[in-house]
């Protein structure tokens, strides 16, 4: 079971795991993301699916949606950011589909991915101020 | 008149001139959400478009009608008003949908042109969400009822 291999591996790392149907959802500290994402790559995990973002006001977390084309079971793999200018490790090393999500995120919550090869806004003009989907508010063009 | 009968030339150039504008009004291969959906509709076999002479062209500079089928956002506004600009005169422009209307539902969004009558000169507008085809062809009558009061004393 990939939970077991995952505990083994990275211990304390991880700060929560449960598993909900054929899904498991790790919390896992921002420094062991980009291992624990190799792993699971590693053991048939190897499609990611979406990185997004959640705001609740008070915290922030960046989530990846990785899926087994094997089996069809999701593993989602959240870590915590801080709200203002925050960044978190890129996974594009092991992704490379993760540049354009990973623009995405940074685009419209203001996460920085460090390692990112292209860090630029994707959707929005490059003039934009502010991140949208922060419960900030949408912010204005410059 | 400086000319005995002028004005009887004019109406009738005028006449011949609009009937061939409004009888091959081609417009912009160009869809922007899924309002351009129902226009591919419209253009295809069940509604035909073809029968009033409008035809889809690829480029801007044959095109004489803009259809503006779907949600402008600021990003694409500048690209729009960039084609808009290539067009070559006359030209006319249709705005298909409440988003291309006046942002439609999403009035008041961050990144959401409010209208698309806020970049470009609109001759037509045909509300719906979507419009059905028999609407946007009702706009297409519309521009051709406009088309046919143009007169080469002015434009406007």
């Amino acid at each position: 079971m990939i939970l077991d291999d995952l505990k083994a591996q990275f211990g304390d790392e991880i700060e929560s795991a449960d598993e909900v149907g054929r899904e498991l959802r790790v919390r896992v500290r921002a420094a062991s993301l980009v291992a624990m994402c190799r792993l699971c790559r590693s053991r048939g995990y190897s499609y990611l699916s979406d990185i997004t973002a959640v705001d609740t006001g008070s915290d922030m977390r960046v989530v990846y949606r990785l899926v087994s084309l094997q089996d069809g079971g999701h593993v989602v793999i959240s870590v915590g950011v801080p709200r203002a200018g925050g960044s978190v490790p890129s996974v594009t090393s092991v992704f490379r589909g993760a540049n354009w999500p990973e623009r995405e995120v940074y685009d419209l919550f203001g996460v920085r991915f460090q390692g990112h090869p292209d860090l630029r806004r994707i959707l929005l003009t490059d003039d934009w101020q502010g991140y949208p989907m922060l419960k900030a508010g949408p912010g204005q063009p410059k | 008149m400086l000319v005995p009968g002028g004005e009887f030339i004019l109406t009738k150039v005028d006449y011949v001139l609009n009937w061939g504008r409004a009888s091959s009004i081609w417009p912009l291969t160009y869809g922007l959400a899924c309002c351009a959906i129902e226009m591919m509709a419209t253009a295809a076999s069940r509604w035909d478009l073809d029968r009033f002479g409008v035809m889809f062209r690829a480029t801007p500079r044959q095109s004489d009608l803009m259809i503006v089928a779907g949600t402008v956002t600021r990003k694409m506004a500048p690209v729009l008003r960039q084609l808009y600009d290539q067009m070559p005169e006359p030209k006319y422009v249709l705005a298909m949908g409440g988003c291309a209307c006046a942002g439609g539902p999403f009035h008041d969004s961050y990144f959401v042109v409010q209208g698309v009558d806020q970049i470009i000169p609109v001759d037509i507008y045909v509300p719906g969400c979507p419009p059905r085809p028999e609407a946007l062809i009702d706009g297409i009558y519309r521009l051709q009822e406009k088309i046919n009061q143009e007169t080469l004393r002015g434009r406007k």
